[in-house]
């Protein structure tokens, strides 16, 4: 490791590295591996007072084995008690935000964490995670649970990070990203037409989260989903408008582009919402066109 | 399988995501912009040019980086699949009258 005579900066980023162990109790043992050091240089650097400086590479080491940003250990916001959480009793821990109300499935947001992947690379696809204060390695079992929080925020930071609004509801349509291989898919898959494939989402509403109250109301030529988001269970939630408007319009493009997964265009619903004393009323419906013109084979 | 054909829906956003795919497989099977040159020809400028997405592939190329890199044909659609998606969504924010505002 290169250990470096102290610049103001260099002298920060240490302190704050020191503060994040002491703050978080990362047992020293522990602590060479969080930082990417051995065991020799980290003692040399612990005792040494703040005359020996870690790197930049030790701030960002560290910060990815806890699963929270670089400028979060900086400005020493984290939520220690999270933190202790992960380093002692589980790495996957989530933080109080998400972990209340776990109704949704991470596998609904699963596919727009490959698309950063693919579209910014694995590093961009982890920062937000981090950013987040999830741990990337949640994403490994789609069947993980999570509070509605997290994909509010999500939404968010995507948009703080320079996400237009086109490239957001474009990730309504991405879900084949990471469902290709689930059985779910090829239910999707062998439906030939729109009433088969809503049929499959009006039969599969619990694979993807317990947020809502839902009611499916299906004929030849229509597909309506009727949901209630009570406050009642939902006190957790950041009530801010355009948040949620924000959550209801990737809901109702995503409704949408499930025909895209049975190789069906996708057709955009119409929707109404009611906010009343009890929660929001939503209804959102599709009107499958009469001749649907054929998706093009990239095969 | 035909670049154009995966790229037909938006060649600037293809070539980026392919771009990246490839410097990440090249990273993966620890080879330099200099043992890769070796192999095809290309210069590592050129190299770097279409791993950030700033060169044109021709289908000569494109197959040798398929073979090289063992790129999977799976990936590539759902790489033109993304492009495709984009497609289609702008599409219908312009046509579609229940496209939210």
């Amino acid at each position: 490791m290169k250990i470096t005579q102290p610049s103001s900066l260099l002298k920060s980023q240490s302190e704050s590295v020191r503060n994040l162990i002491l703050d978080t109790g990362l047992p020293l043992n522990r602590a060479p591996e969080a930082l990417g050091m051995s065991s020799s240089d980290f003692l040399q650097w612990w005792s040494s007072y703040g005359e020996l400086c870690a790197s930049k590479i030790q701030l960002k080491t560290v910060a990815q084995f806890l699963g929270v940003t670089e400028e979060q250990i900086m400005l020493g916001k984290y939520d220690a008690e999270s933190l202790r959480t992960r380093i002692f009793v589980d790495p996957l821990a989530l933080p109080e935000k998400y972990s209340h109300n776990q109704f949704s499935y991470i596998r609904t947001s699963a596919h727009i964490f490959k698309y950063l992947a693919i579209s910014r690379g694995q590093h961009f696809a982890d920062s937000i995670a981090y950013k987040l204060n999830v741990s990337p390695l949640f994403y490994q079992n789609l069947n993980n649970r999570i509070s509605l929080n997290y994909f509010i925020d999500l939404l968010a930071i995507l948009e703080s990070q320079g996400f237009t609004q086109n490239e957001v509801d474009s990730l309504s349509g991405l879900l084949f990203l990471s469902w290709s291989e689930s059985p779910l898919f090829m239910k999707f898959k062998q439906a030939t037409n729109y009433y088969d494939c809503y049929l499959t989402l009006a039969n599969n509403f619990k694979l993807f989260d317990d947020n809502f109250i839902y009611k499916s109301e299906l004929d030849k030529n229509h597909y309506s989903m009727i949901t209630f988001l009570p406050y009642e269970i939902h006190n957790h939630f950041e009530w801010q408008e355009c948040k949620m408007n924000k959550l209801f319009r990737y809901r109702q493009l995503l409704l949408g582009w499930f025909p895209y997964l049975s190789g069906l265009p996708p057709v955009i619903p119409t929707v109404s919402h009611q906010v009343k004393p009890d929660g929001i009323h939503s209804v959102c419906t599709v009107t499958f066109p009469r001749s649907p013109l054929t998706l093009l084979s990239l095969t | 399988m035909q670049i154009d054909k995966l790229s037909s829906f938006n060649k600037r956003f293809f070539k980026k995501i392919l771009g990246l795919h490839i410097s990440q497989k090249r990273r993966e099977m620890c080879r330099s912009y200099e043992d890769v040159s070796l192999a095809t020809g290309l210069s590592p400028r050129v190299l770097r040019m279409i791993e950030t997405g700033h060169k044109n592939l021709s289908q000569e190329q494109f197959d040798f980086f398929i073979s090289y890199f063992e790129l999977d044909s799976n990936s590539l659609i759902e790489m033109s699949r993304i492009t495709h998606v984009q497609y289609l969504m702008s599409l219908y924010k312009e046509i579609d009258e229940n496209y939210p505002a």
